[in-house]
């Protein structure tokens, strides 16, 4: 399912500042689109202008060309919310917190069982919610989120709080429901995850897009072209930094090259964070 | 077929957050501890005052005997000065003093001087009555007993107390669970995931609508069983339980849908509590009714509800009364469905 966002303009009752101003995107299926910021700057907004459930008073949102306000709630058939802070009830069991959720779909759902295991949840299936840890919560939400098989899967700081080997899992299953067609829409504020599974980053800052493209694509528009070199002289290991694009750089690159003194060399392309505080002035943390 | 399933999906959800809650247990608690208090902690008969004392010293002590013979002849005493000094004694009791002749009757009346002239009159009235049974009625006594409703049932005192309870018990029940399923998913943030599922607000609304009915018919099966035990009215009176407890979870889900937590709704629950219970008061003293309160749901409702439970013939207002609850309800829910759709699945929360 195609997604367009035109013009995305939204302003909280009694605030006298827009939380979003003219934000637009386009998001096709097999596609994971990141979006980037601070807390605060408008990426839950935008997820929830997108969803349907904030009222559009300037901008459109399509899906497959239908204007989202004129999908109706069927239209939730297709879409799958991971949210960053864990809504769950805290009474049900993490089995029954799914199984009741996806009675109510209409539409082929994995069993609980099955999502339960992928999420590495199997033991605690039968464990009342409240007595998940942060990170088990976490994940019975992102589990709730994709086991209706949606076409959309809105995914909020998915990976935020888990430990190393979780995060993997976690992503893995995001690249999986990529292969099987799904347009995901990520925020987050993790550059690391950002980087590894987004087919595009749209930074926004202040409630606007300030930049959007493939990762690789704003690295080389906004970084340089450098590489570090690590070499030994009298027993003790040197590094330097040179630029590819300057002529004594280069000449001293393959200078060291032909001394045979090199011991590693580094790539040294702009990271999406160096990006990110290029554009803004600040961090992402 | 698939909403049923949704449904079916929601009440199963529903129930278990209900039961896991404690608000079985709160209902049946309370069923039990307003049962005992029927039973057991309200007198079956009131009098008119706490305490009355008789000192007869007419001739041949006629009131002391029929008084004796009646089995009351713990409220005689010997001499007026006793009976002085009980009734000084005791704020809640009044004296009563025969004296004279069949034919020239007197009874002095002795009081704390507070007592309402309804009261006054009342014990005037007794007083008369007392004598007359003793010695026959004087030439001056012309009254006599009309029974418009021969087969009206003497209700017992505590027994009079059901209809209240069980009333105003589900209309605030009703009210104050529907607020509390809505706020503690608005706190755990669970409304949030079903605002992104494709089930719409008549769902959400019929599940808590039946789960308070569940409740609401429990409580109401128990109380009548424990105070009234089984009687063909049963099956009536859990009718107008029911109807009261759909118009007040539909009132509940409607106003909680506006507010963030059950701090801020209290002022709301206190508020629909009094004015909700306002016709209590014409309850016991019919005669005593505040301005719109017959307008409330609650007012028809306690007095159908004693119609089926304590019949006295008088049923020609119950068919309009449950028409009128059912407008009621099919008005309110529209309400809640408004307000569920616009404030809790849309929307800023």
């Amino acid at each position: 399912m195609m997604i367009e966002a035109k013009s995305l303009t939204f302003t909280y009752p009694g605030a006298a500042a827009p939380a979003v101003h003219d934000v637009s995107f386009t998001l096709k299926p097999g596609r994971i689109l990141g979006f980037l910021g601070r807390s605060g700057a408008g990426k839950t907004t935008v997820q929830n202008l997108t969803i349907g459930l904030l009222p559009l008073k300037q901008g459109e949102v399509l899906y497959e060309g239908r204007p989202v306000a004129s999908l109706g709630r069927s239209f939730f058939e297709h879409v799958g919310v991971s949210f960053e802070h864990p809504n769950l009830y805290l009474k049900l069991t993490g089995l029954e917190n799914l199984t009741l959720y996806g009675g109510l779909f209409s539409g082929p759902s994995l069993p609980a069982e099955r999502v339960l295991e992928m999420v590495g949840l199997t033991d605690a299936r039968h464990k009342r919610a409240a007595a998940y840890s942060k990170g088990m919560k976490h994940r019975l939400v992102f589990a709730r989120a994709i086991m209706n098989r949606p076409d959309v899967l809105f995914l909020d700081e998915p990976t935020a709080g888990l430990d190393p080997d979780t995060s993997r899992r976690i992503k893995a299953i995001i690249l999986e429901e990529r292969q099987r067609g799904a347009a995901i829409f990520l925020t987050t504020h993790d550059m690391t995850v950002a980087d590894e599974l987004c087919d595009q980053v749209a930074f926004i800052n202040e409630g606007r897009l300030i930049a959007q493209d493939a990762p690789r694509n704003l690295k080389l528009l906004y970084g340089e072209r450098a590489v570090r070199v690590e070499y030994r002289r009298d027993d003790e290991v040197q590094a330097e930094t040179l630029f590819l694009d300057r002529q004594a750089d280069r000449s001293r690159f393959n200078e060291l090259l032909d001394g045979g003194s090199v011991e590693t060399v580094h790539s040294q392309e702009a990271t999406l964070e160096q990006i990110f505080i290029k554009l803004t002035g600040r961090g992402l943390a | 077929m698939r909403g049923r399933s949704r449904l079916s999906a929601l009440l199963r959800q529903d129930l278990l957050l209900a039961h896991r809650s404690g608000l079985f247990a709160i209902v049946l608690g309370l069923a039990v501890v307003l049962a005992l208090v029927v039973n057991f902690a309200l007198p079956t008969v009131i009098g008119l005052t706490a305490h009355e004392y008789v000192v007869d010293l007419a001739a041949g002590r006629p009131v002391a005997r029929a008084l004796e013979a009646a089995g009351r002849g713990d409220v005689l005493l010997a001499s007026v000065d006793d009976l002085k000094r009980r009734v000084a004694d005791d704020r809640s009791a009044v004296g009563l003093v025969f004296r004279g002749t069949p034919e020239s009757p007197q009874v002095e009346l002795h009081l704390q001087g507070s007592e309402p002239q309804a009261t006054v009159n009342s014990l005037e009235a007794v007083a008369s009555a007392l004598w007359n049974r003793a010695v026959g009625p004087g030439p001056g006594s012309a009254h006599r007993l009309v029974e418009l409703r021969p087969g009206s049932a003497k209700v017992p005192f505590n027994k009079d107390f059901v209809p209240i309870l069980l009333v105003f018990e589900v209309v605030l029940l009703g009210f104050m669970f529907a607020g509390v399923m809505v706020f503690q998913e608005k706190a755990e943030g669970s409304i949030k995931a079903y605002r992104v599922s494709p089930a719409g607000p008549w769902p959400y609304i019929i599940s808590k609508a039946a789960v308070n009915l569940t409740l609401s018919l429990v409580y109401g099966l128990l109380l009548v069983l424990f105070t009234l035990g089984p009687r063909p009215a049963l099956l009536g009176v859990l009718g107008l339980v029911a109807l009261a407890s759909l118009l007040m979870t539909l009132f509940g889900l409607f106003l909680s849908s506006f507010y963030t937590g059950l701090s801020d709704f209290l002022y709301v629950l206190l508020l629909v509590i009094i004015v909700f219970t306002l016709p209590a008061a014409s309850y016991f003293s019919p005669a005593f009714k505040l301005p719109l309160s017959e307008f409330m749901p609650s007012y028809p409702l306690l007095f159908g509800v004693r119609e089926l439970a304590f019949p006295t013939g008088k049923t020609g207002f119950l068919a309009p009364m449950v028409l009128t609850l059912l407008a009621e309800i099919a008005v309110v829910a529209g309400l809640a469905r408004w307000a569920v759709e616009r404030k809790l699945l849309r929307g800023v929360l």
